[in-house]
């Protein structure tokens, strides 16, 4: 919690980059995902392990 | 008057922001817990924008409250640590998925950097941003320590660290039903490598082998990022 405070420092920042930063997050935060779960998932049934 | 002054008294208090810290994730808590754990009701999410209100209604700066708060924000490391119990736990389950974990770790750490600062800079972030950008997936210590070393801000590193957290945590559950994947294991590792420990939090409620995957990639990608971060950030930063 702390931490995630710490965007009040940085409204100025925000303003001007916030959407770039947002679309940012979102779509690497979901490619992050599925990339991980897919390499694993697919290793794993490459593999047999059960 | 004499409210004025107390509060004055309280807000010189490095105790006053600790406990107000934690006040507002025990009120952040419940309102997660009466809305029955749901992804969209991120405790962590609410106690941030409480503890932020307040600040700004209070006219205090954030180093200020810092200086109260540290006291949590410290006990990140010894959290971190901790998850080595449950890992511990299910040490031959782990064992048997090294292969995929390791896959997974190395595909997943390169693209949940390469995806954020290059969306970021076609976008138009200046490099100070992608730099701090760059190690959001991992926990925040580590990932303040990455940015700093790279000319990065590392208090905006930790504030996109716990973005990144909250919208993993949001959006790994109804992401994975969607697509129909029921092996804990993997949806676990997914969570704690793009979302850290509030993916491994979120993980550990919805299933315990989803929790030990999560904590076990979360200290992966602790090692991982900031091993990839110094080499491929030159090349997508031009």
């Amino acid at each position: 919690v702390p931490a995630g405070v710490g965007v009040v420092q940085y409204g100025s920042l925000f303003s001007e980059y916030g959407v770039a930063l947002a679309v940012s997050l979102v779509i690497s935060t979901v490619a992050a995902l599925l990339a991980t779960v897919g390499v694993f998932v697919h290793v794993k049934q490459r593999m047999g392990v059960s | 008057v004499n409210s004025f002054r107390l509060w004055v008294y309280l807000q010189a208090t490095p105790l006053f922001w600790l406990t107000a810290t934690l006040g507002a994730f025990l009120v952040a808590d419940g309102v997660a817990r009466a809305a029955g754990r749901h992804p969209l009701v991120n405790p962590v999410l609410i106690a941030v924008a409480l503890v932020a209100i307040l600040l700004r209604l209070s006219g205090t700066d954030y180093q200020t409250y810092f200086n109260g708060a540290q006291f949590v924000h410290f006990l990140l490391g010894p959290a971190t640590v901790a998850l080595a119990v449950p890992l511990y736990r299910n040490i031959a389950l782990v064992r048997r998925n090294l292969l995929p974990m390791t896959a997974a770790l190395i595909v997943g750490a390169f693209v949940a950097i390469v995806s954020a600062v290059g969306v970021a800079a076609a976008l138009g972030a200046p490099h100070v941003v992608l730099v701090s950008l760059a190690p959001k997936s991992i926990t925040a210590g580590v990932a303040m320590a990455v940015s700093e070393s790279l000319g990065g801000l590392p208090s905006l590193t930790a504030a996109l660290v716990i973005a990144t957290g909250i919208i993993g945590a949001i959006v790994v559950t109804p992401l994975m039903n969607a697509l129909g994947i029921r092996d804990y294991a993997a949806r676990g590792f997914a969570a704690g490598l793009a979302s850290h420990g509030i993916g491994t939090a979120r993980a550990f409620t919805v299933d315990p082998v989803a929790g030990v995957f999560a904590g076990v990639a979360m200290g992966l990608n602790a090692v991982a990022t900031p091993v990839m971060v110094p080499l491929i950030l030159p090349w997508l930063t031009k």
